[in-house]
């Protein structure tokens, strides 16, 4: 697994296009679901990219409203998308967003999202063989 | 020549960058030493603060207060100067809310910045600010605010010789052409 992360706008996405210009997308800014992705997955023949995660950990939280349901969601989620890839010896590319620099916020269910976004990047990060950082058009291999 | 700073909040990136321009100045024998500064004065406590900050910066500073127009500073100025200019975070809020440019004047100016570097012969230091790894933003003009700093970064940054982020006052040096 590869990861890739970074602030909102700092170039995650074009990083990933350079790469791999024909992999297949799963993109929740696209109102995709990632329950989707084993079938999107076998369907291609390069790495699948998977990005917005942030926005599917929100849409989890909003239905469970449990840290450790939603926690252990995503990360069986990144365990079978391991395993997956391991069979396959395919690549899998996520894309997820630097979210956790700012002040705390003052809402419960935001602080709640910003804490589930970066456990699951903490998660994402640990298990990926590779991590690269972007910043301003710019990246950095981390991992 | 140009560098770009950037870094969080209190992170050091103006004194670096005030470091930076110093050094070049002091290696050069052209020019002189400038320091644009963007924000407006908007109370006495400010204006308090903008005096302390020019004493501290010391008399081979020459400060000009550009909170819109920065390109014809740059191009008034003696050639090869060193120029610093802090902050462009602070200038991009100005030129939308302020001076309400659209985003192609904002842009061009960018590059009428980037072009007076490179033909008069300056030391260009930009000082910017790392806004974009909070959380996502909720009202859409903050984000597009984020989305157009990001980009003017990306213009800026392709265009610098020298990328610096600044953390708890250290540089990490991004590029180095």
């Amino acid at each position: 697994m590869q990861l890739v992360v970074g602030g909102a706008y700092s170039g995650k996405r074009k990083l990933v296009k350079e790469k791999f210009p024909d992999s297949p997308w799963i993109s929740a800014y696209e109102n995709e679901q990632l329950t989707n992705w084993k079938q999107t997955y076998e369907s291609g023949s390069s790495p699948l990219i998977t990005e917005g995660w942030e926005e599917w950990i929100r849409q989890e939280w909003d239905k469970s409203g449990e840290l450790d349901v939603v926690r252990e969601y995503f990360e069986a989620i990144i365990d079978e998308m391991q395993r997956v890839e391991e069979q396959r010896k395919q690549s899998m590319v996520m894309i997820m967003l630097e979210m956790g620099r700012g002040v705390v916020p003052v809402d419960k269910d935001e602080r709640a999202w910003r804490d589930l976004s970066g456990w699951v990047l903490q998660s994402a990060a640990a298990r990926a063989e590779s991590v690269h950082y972007c910043w301003h058009g710019l990246s950095r291999k981390l991992k | 020549m140009l560098t770009f700073i950037s870094g969080g909040a209190r992170s050091g990136k103006s004194s670096f960058g005030e470091k930076l321009a110093l050094e070049s100045y002091r290696n050069h024998i052209r020019g002189k030493l400038y320091y644009i500064a963007t924000s407006m004065p908007a109370d006495d406590e400010m204006k308090e603060r903008i005096i302390r900050h020019r004493k501290d910066r010391g008399g081979e500073w020459q400060t000009i207060e550009a909170p819109i127009e920065v390109k014809p500073c740059l191009n008034q100025i003696e050639k090869g100067s060193t120029v610093l200019v802090d902050c462009l975070t602070v200038w991009l809020s100005n030129r939308l809310y302020i001076d309400q440019a659209g985003w192609e004047t904002i842009t061009q100016e960018v590059s009428g910045w980037i072009q007076a570097a490179s033909r008069r012969h300056l030391c260009l230091y930009l000082v910017s600010n790392d806004i974009n790894e909070g959380m996502p933003a909720s009202a859409d003009s903050v984000a597009s605010y984020i989305y157009m700093l990001e980009q003017l970064h990306q213009q800026l940054i392709s265009a610098s010789e020298e990328v610096y982020q600044v953390i708890a006052g250290l540089p990490v040096k991004w590029k180095d052409d």
